[in-house]
């Protein structure tokens, strides 16, 4: 895996709303790698970080392009995206400037924020993607099956409900930040330290605080989506009901539904082997389909 | 200096066994409107005796779904002190502006205060607290811009002939015509609270308005804001005038220092361990990165974190004790502060009628006309819109 970690990349991206930071495979247009695009969820994790380990093995049989949402860690234009139209229409913009157009039309792979920002592009453009796959993703409203509160929450209790391993690297990361309070470090925060997940609450916050991670449209819109669908949830989810990724499945036509049970919400850093194994299986299918 | 009598309009009967927040999900059977009865009236009865006692105004502020403070529209209170008060100024601190939607509504209800009360209002514009945004669902992301436009279309509806068309961001009217028109002209002065955000304080300067500290801290942080409130006006272009800031600090008067702590040191515990909780909420994107940075390099002295009454001491949280003590320590921070408005929560938490109208009438008589004598030449002075 340490391999394939090396074939990534990350560095500035000029958009219409301003330079993002896009992490991609070092090497492009490689014979018989379809391009796939990752969209991260509201813990704006892409590149060099935890989900390094996925996109790598992605990288392994994709071009893998994984762009950081503006006002995410490092990239700028948030103040031109109020809501998830904008994102929409910026993530397009992305894609064309990724030269991700006709001949290239990516597979799309979203986690949670960014699986219902897929969903959102997958309606509205259909032809913008070859495939879909959506990981854990808000988006529609299940009654008796709300999504529950992202913002404002302790760290730790984030982490039970969206990890299935507590001693997971991220997971034990965020146990250990519950325990740097306000109160007892004061002044001592490094302010560094918690600066990312502030901008990336903020943003998502831009696109979701109401209504609350979902598109009341949504569900009379899927029905547009023609790209072949893959939907996956973790049975464990604690934040995003698995409920939700059910109704995607119903309403998508011929979307494919997996619930995997021994699995939380934050299935590409939890697992990224099978996960990755299950997009490159979908894409091929997809491919042998089309072909 | 002006001084003004500030009331939160506590809830004093959340359950003894009932550890969370005071905010946002604190649950509402908690609110006996039989309790509601007797202290709506009582506290009003507490504003008007500071108006009797010759305090320069009053003060009541906005919050909702929480047991801090029991005054979701400040508006309806004020109202009432237009007509029961006959002199002192009402300071609304303040409509939360993106709460009101249109925010017309902010520009017609202050106007009618204005006219009732015979010019006597104190406009406090507010962007509103954090927990705020979660009982509204109002996007935090957009507090900021959404609080000035909605200043920018209520001072255009109170100095501009209408009708005239709104075309905003966040606000869009087609006839903006607002009756009734304040008394005041231009218009009421304007109070603008804040908590330290950066982006308040040079809003606050470049509109020459006043800015009142929002309490609870060490004094070392009131300190800092208002250095940065003044470095702000001078950025401007001008030296700030002490009526442009202002101070909100917990008083208690007693005949000694011993019986004022003795009196008044369980209430203040029940405000800041029982009513603090969850106030300090901070959804994302309320404040921006340069400002929360700011905010918390003082955020480890928020009073909610105090165990003991030394520190209250040491820290200036609460002003406690004889008149003697209490003149000493005002006029020590307000020197420090170069504050003009001095704004005392002489009822806090708990603190039953009997002690609250006894520390009112020890500090009208005892302590403030030595403040006044100390710091002369700012009495009932407006800053920005002249008094009719």
């Amino acid at each position: 895996m340490r391999a394939a970690l090396d074939t990534l990349e990350t560095g500035f991206f000029e958009t219409a709303v301003g330079p993002v930071m896009l992490t991609r495979s070092q090497q492009l247009e490689r014979a018989g790698a379809d391009p796939v695009v990752y969209l991260h969820s509201s813990g704006g994790e892409t590149g060099a970080d935890s989900v390094a380990p996925f996109l790598g093995l992605l990288a392994e049989s994709f071009d893998v392009y994984a762009p950081m949402f503006p006002g995410f860690a490092g990239s700028s234009g948030l103040e031109q995206i109020d809501d998830m139209e904008d994102a929409v229409y910026h993530c397009l913009d992305v894609f064309e400037r990724l030269g991700l157009t006709g001949g290239r039309v990516p597979h799309v792979v979203g986690l949670s924020l960014g699986g219902w920002m897929a969903a959102e592009i997958a309606w509205r453009h259909p032809e913008s993607l070859r495939s879909l796959t959506i990981v854990s993703a808000p988006g529609i409203y299940v009654p008796g099956h709300p999504m529950g509160e992202l913002f404002g929450r302790r760290f730790d209790e984030l982490a039970e409900e969206t990890f299935a391993d507590q001693s997971h690297p991220v997971a034990a990361m965020m146990h250990q930040m519950a325990t740097v309070t306000l109160a007892g470090a004061g002044a001592e925060i490094p302010f560094e330290l918690i600066r990312p997940f502030f901008e990336s609450m903020a943003a998502a916050a831009k696109l979701a605080w109401n209504p609350y991670f979902h598109n009341p449209k949504l569900p009379r819109r899927l029905g547009r989506v023609t790209a072949p669908t893959f939907v996956i949830a973790g049975r464990l989810d604690g934040l995003v009901p698995f409920q939700t990724s059910e109704a995607y499945a119903r309403l998508i036509a011929g979307a494919e539904l997996e619930i995997w049970d021994d699995c939380s919400h934050m299935i590409p850093l939890e697992q990224p082997a099978r996960l990755a194994a299950k997009v490159a299986e979908h894409a091929s299918r997809t491919a042998a389909a089309a072909g | 200096m002006r001084l003004f009598s500030f009331h939160l309009m506590p809830y004093p009967g959340l359950p003894p066994d009932y550890d969370g927040p005071a905010w946002i999900t604190c649950p509402n059977e908690f609110f006996h409107p039989a309790v509601g009865m007797e202290i709506y009236n009582r506290y009003l009865d507490e504003l008007i005796l500071a108006d009797e006692l010759g305090f320069d105004g009053v003060c009541v502020n906005e919050h909702h779904q929480n047991a801090y403070g029991l005054m979701p529209s400040p508006n309806l209170m004020a109202s009432i002190l237009a007509r029961e008060t006959t002199s002192c100024r009402i300071a609304v601190v303040g409509n939360a502006l993106p709460l009101y939607d249109p925010p017309t509504r902010v520009a017609e209800e202050y106007a009618m205060i204005d006219c009732i009360s015979g010019g006597r209002l104190i406009a406090g514009m507010v962007v509103g607290g954090g927990p705020e945004y979660y009982s509204f669902s109002i996007n935090p992301a957009e507090a900021r811009s959404r609080f000035a436009e909605a200043h920018d279309l209520i001072i255009k509806a109170w100095t501009e002939p209408g009708p005239f068309e709104f075309i905003g961001k966040h606000y869009r009217i087609r006839y903006v015509n607002t009756w009734p028109r304040p008394l005041q002209r231009p218009h009421p002065e304007v109070w603008i609270p804040g908590a330290g955000s950066l982006e308040t304080l040079e809003f606050v300067a470049k509109h020459r308005y006043a800015y009142m500290g929002i309490p609870y801290f060490h004094i070392s942080v009131f300190e800092r804001m208002f250095r940065l409130m003044r470095q702000a006006c001078e950025h401007e272009g001008y030296e700030a005038d002490p009526l442009q800031l202002g101070w909100l600090v917990p008083i208690f008067v007693a005949e000694t220092d011993a019986e004022a702590r003795e009196r008044y040191e369980e209430h203040f515990w029940y405000f800041v361990k029982r009513l603090l909780p969850g106030i300090s909420v901070s959804p994302p994107g309320y404040t921006s990165v340069r400002s929360l940075e700011n905010i918390i390099k003082g955020g480890h002295t928020f009073a909610e974190f105090l165990d003991n009454w030394e520190q209250v001491v040491e820290g200036h949280y609460a002003i406690v004790g004889s008149p003697e003590t209490v003149l000493e320590k005002l006029t020590e921070n307000v020197e420090r502060l170069g504050v003009g408005n001095l704004l005392g929560l002489f009822q806090l938490g708990t603190l039953p009628p009997e002690d609250t109208r006894r520390n009112l009438e020890l500090f009208a008589a005892e302590v403030a006309p030595k403040l006044r004598k100390r710091f002369p030449g700012t009495e009932r002075r407006a800053i920005s819109g002249a008094v009719a």
